[in-house]
């Protein structure tokens, strides 16, 4: 049989969709880890990014360390975080997979937060400081909205790596789309491999256009059309270089 | 006249630099009067600005503005009552020009109807058009934009205002208006503002005082405008200013500013040989005709061969006329151009006040 | 981390067809593969005429072990020889016999014959049989196999020595008499293994389908160790039965299959070097028991070691002829 007809076959036997490791169980399992690690990398990341993008210090060093996580394979992090999730018995739950993809999701949100904010034109910065807002105010009213373009892209690719890497889950025992590539591979299973890939892939461009989406209505200003703005016809009523009205 | 922004003996040293960017500066700028601070770049001008509302921190030195001292009281409340406009505007790109000139209102709490009342009639103070309101500034022109940063810095009606080479970054042309528009809204306003650019025509243009800084925030000299150009006080002031010097002062000045004399005149009721004396007195070939305070035209000696009186002659119309308001560099060329090399000058009620030659005119400058 | 779809495992019957050949890119892509492939070269300067014997080592610590004491030991006797490192399925050590670019390759007698004849069932305990049918099925493909060592690596069913105790269980058919099935983890494939959880419940009359946690086989013992599962499916071989001091269950019914280590050559080696070939490898898989491979695994696992260091040791231990 085809792989297309093995996979139409897998997914059109009811069967499959429902109980525990069923597709809808599997698919909201795989939202759900990538859910948790996306929202507790955000809460860690982009304030950290903003913090150290306002006071322009220390950013890089922290940049740096952020960036371990790129650095180390995904699936070394997941052996490792199931191994101390495992020595207090929650080995065998949603936690090893969801501080792996978390660490993983980090350094994207948090170097595109920080060059967001660093990256604020001094003149703005100058012009919110000069216009009496205080520190806070400035952070807020001015240097996070301006760099939210960036937060935002920095929080999308995060996610679309984290639901796709969240399908390594399955290696140690977490129940995701993953798990039907883990066992497709071991039962020889075209079928089941090829529907978790189609499924995860769906999944991760749809997160990429739903988020695509939310940036551009988030910060309408950042697309504004470039080429516009003529400036204002000559007045050709102003002939002389000096000033014709002023009073002597 | 009292004093909004004074400086004692202020010095600026930044932090890692061997120079100071300011050196015992003092400088007392009066209410409701537009300060010019123009000077060579990097010579602390823009330094000495953001020392008054805060922005860099004096290394010694005090600074009152409004008879205060400017730290002691919150550094956020002091920049509230001075508005601060900076080249290329630094509008809040993510905020609409509605929102932007919202600033500080927002920051202040006011309610949203006051606020947007108050956008409205900034918009129409500063000659923003209402549709812009909604736009983004990317979507503004520079002139536009800066119109936006002025709007913005007036919004709480702050008594002072700081600008920063607001026009730098815009066309000759529009420059040129929005000074006029800066000039026009300071009459209106009486805001007392301090501008810094390095553009002698413009400091010359907006200034009630000149001070000229050397590099190091050296004060030159602290003048008006017409007084730095009759009498720059040292020879860098005088290389600043550049050349036409005098040119540039009559620009300045207005034919008011100078004397006329009354010039060779005659009643229509005088005779041909009081005319001709009079001509002979004044060693002219002509002799203007008023009556009754107005002018009525002018004759020379062969009109009058064969008349009674001055009336009988076919009288000239005369067209060399300027007014008291006339700026001087102006009436020169009036005079300079006209066949009689002299201008005469009427108010604008019609009556003559006198005649005024190229003397006259160099008199005015001394 | 394939490892468990080799060797007490049904592995990749088919031959890769193109669809699973998108998916593994796909995966690859996902960064769920490291590859594998590079090459490694041991330069011994061979004494012996003929070709060069190319050793394909799989990406598991035994494969490359053993690998390396074939080689070396070869290398020793005068041949040259040089090791190319595969991955993980067997789909592709199957292939790399068929393209030339490997002519030796250490297996296991019942699930090479299994993937060979499409999961027939035919593979049993019984050694000499399960050799007899993997001969047939090789000689076609120009393959043949040599003597097979005593080492078995196969499933191995193990709990703790705490557990044990505490359910009394010691051997396989202990488990039918527990009130609840006990949890057990290992590779995916066990689901569909007939040497593991079909195989139990047909041998031994327990069913741990509802139990059954799929892990990847290099976080099984540590699922086991830290007590989440209490059953681990294991390589009789895994050197962390031995340090760790577990219990591993007794097969008194026979589910296991003949998973005897067998170096497997090709036919054109054989005609090249003939019993001169075959006696030193003979000689290397004789010395090869299930005790000697759970100390080599044991060195590798535990003590990190490398295969190449091992190997060397092994052989300086134990000499050849
Ligand atoms: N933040 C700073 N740190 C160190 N040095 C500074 C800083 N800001 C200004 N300076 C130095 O202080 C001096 C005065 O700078 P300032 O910006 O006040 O000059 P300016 O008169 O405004 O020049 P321009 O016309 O080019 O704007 C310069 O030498 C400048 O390099
Ligand atoms: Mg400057």
């Amino acid at each position: 049989m085809s792989a297309i007809g093995e996979f139409i076959d897998y997914v059109t036997t009811a069967g499959n969709w429902t109980g525990p490791k069923g597709l809808l169980r599997l698919t909201v399992n795989q939202l759900l880890v990538s859910g948790i690690a996306v929202v507790v990398a955000a809460a860690i990341a982009v304030p950290a990014g903003l913090g150290f993008g306002h006071v322009r210090r220390g950013g890089l060093a922290a940049v740096s360390v952020a960036n371990i996580g790129r650095a180390l394979p995904s699936f070394a992090v997941l052996v490792l975080a199931f191994g101390v999730f495992s020595q207090a018995g929650r080995g065998l739950s949603i936690w090893p997979t969801a501080i792996a993809l978390t660490l993983l999701a980090i350094p994207p949100m948090f170097t595109n937060t920080y060059t967001g904010v660093r990256g604020v034109d001094p003149r703005i910065r100058d012009a919110a400081a000069g216009v009496g807002m205080r520190r806070s105010q400035q952070l807020w009213k001015v240097e996070a909205p301006i760099a939210l373009p960036l937060v935002m892209t920095g929080i999308r690719v995060s996610a679309t790596q984290v639901v796709a890497t969240a399908t390594l889950g399955a290696w140690v025992g977490f129940q995701c789309l993953g798990t039907l590539i883990f066992e497709g591979f071991a039962q020889q299973n075209d079928g089941k491999i090829i529907t978790g890939a189609v499924l995860v892939s769906v999944l991760t461009i749809s997160i990429e256009v739903a988020l695509s989406k939310l940036e551009r209505r988030l910060s309408p200003w950042a697309t504004t059309p470039s080429g516009g703005p003529v400036d204002e016809p000559p007045d050709p009523t102003l002939a002389s270089p000096f000033h014709p009205g002023r009073p002597a | 006249m009292d004093a909004a922004i004074v400086l004692n003996d202020v010095t600026k040293q930044f932090p890692g630099s061997a120079d100071v960017a300011v050196g015992h500066l003092s400088l007392s700028i009066a209410t409701g009067t537009i300060t010019v601070l123009v000077g060579p770049s990097g010579c602390g001008k823009t330094t000495v600005l953001r020392m008054v509302n805060r922005l860099v921190e004096p290394t010694s030195g005090q600074i009152l503005v409004e008879g205060t001292d400017i730290r002691s009281q919150p550094v956020h409340e002091l920049r509230r009552r001075l508005g601060y406009v900076i080249q290329q505007t630094g509008l809040f790109p993510h905020r609409t020009v509605a929102d932007n000139i919202a600033t500080v209102p927002g920051l202040l709490g006011w309610d949203k109807a006051r606020t947007a009342a108050r956008v409205t009639e900034l918009a129409e103070l500063v000659g923003l058009a209402p549709d812009l309101l909604d736009r983004y500034p990317a979507a503004l022109s520079g002139g536009q934009q800066q119109r936006v940063g002025v709007a913005r810095a007036l919004a709480a009606d702050p008594p002072v205002l700081l600008m920063d080479e607001p026009y730098s970054a815009v066309d000759p042309i529009v420059r040129h208006r929005l000074q006029d528009e800066l000039l026009d809204l300071q009459q209106r306003l009486g805001k007392t503002i301090v501008l810094v650019t390095h553009d002698v025509d413009e400091a010359l243009r907006l200034a009630d005082r000149i001070a000229v800084v050397n590099v190091g925030g050296r004060l030159e000299q602290y003048d008006t405008p017409t007084n730095v150009l009759r009498q720059p006080a040292s020879a860098f002031v005088e290389q600043f200013l550049g050349a036409e010097r005098g040119l540039r002062r009559m620009g300045l000045l207005h034919v008011a500013d100078v004397t006329p004399s009354g010039g060779a005149i005659v009643s229509p009721t005088d005779t041909p040989a009081t005319a001709r004396s009079a001509m002979a007195a004044a060693n002219m070939t002509w002799v203007g005709v008023v009556d009754d305070g107005r002018l009525l035209g002018w004759v020379d000696g062969g009109d009058l061969n064969g008349q009674a009186t001055v009336a009988e002659a076919e009288l000239r119309p005369f067209t060399t006329v300027v007014q008291p308001a006339t700026v001087l560099r102006e009436a020169l060329d009036v005079v300079v151009t006209s066949p009689m090399l002299a201008a005469a000058v009427i108010d604008p009620d019609g009556r003559y006040l006198g005649m005024i030659t190229i003397d006259q005119i160099s008199d005015g400058l001394r | 981390m394939h490892k468990g779809a080799l060797p007490g495992g049904e592995a990749m019957t088919k031959t890769m067809k193109s669809t699973t050949l998108l998916i593994v890119a796909l995966l690859a892509a996902l960064g769920l593969i490291a590859s594998a492939c590079s090459s490694d070269d041991t330069a011994d300067a061979g004494t012996t005429q003929g070709p060069q014997i190319i050793l394909g080592a799989q990406d598991f610590g035994e494969s490359a072990i053993l690998a390396e004491i074939y080689s070396q030991a070869l290398a020793d006797a005068g041949y040259d020889t040089r090791i190319q490192t595969l991955g993980g399925f067997r789909d592709i050590s199957m292939g790399a016999f068929a393209s030339g670019e490997i002519n030796f390759a250490p297996e296991y007698v019942a699930s090479l014959l299994e993937f060979l004849n499409d999961n027939a069932g035919t593979a049993s305990g019984n050694l000499s049989t399960t050799l007899a049918e993997l001969q047939t099925e090789l000689e076609p493909l120009g393959l043949e196999a040599l003597e097979p060592a005593p080492g078995v690596d196969t499933n191995a069913f193990v709990v703790t020595a705490e557990t044990s105790e505490r359910l009394g269980i010691t051997k396989l058919s202990d488990l039918a008499n527990l009130d609840s099935p006990i949890k057990l983890g290992g590779p995916a494939d066990c689901e569909t293994n007939p040497f593991c959880i079909p195989g139990l419940r047909s041998v031994y009359d327990v069913d741990l389908s509802g139990s059954f946690v799929g892990l990847d086989s290099g976080v099984v013992a540590t699922a086991l160790g830290n007590g989440e599962i209490d059953m681990a499916v294991l390589f009789s071989t895994d050197g962390r039965i031995a340090s760790e001091n577990w219990v591993l269950l007794e097969d008194d019914q026979n589910l296991l299959a003949a998973d005897n280590i067998v170096p497997v050559v090709t036919a054109e080696l054989i005609d090249a070097y003939g019993e001169a070939m075959a006696k030193v490898v003979n000689a290397v898989s004789q010395k090869l028991t299930t005790p000697v491979l759970i100390e080599l695994n044991r060195q590798f696992d535990v003590d990190k070691q490398s295969a190449r260091d091992i190997a060397a040791a092994w052989l300086a231990d134990n000499p050849i002829g």
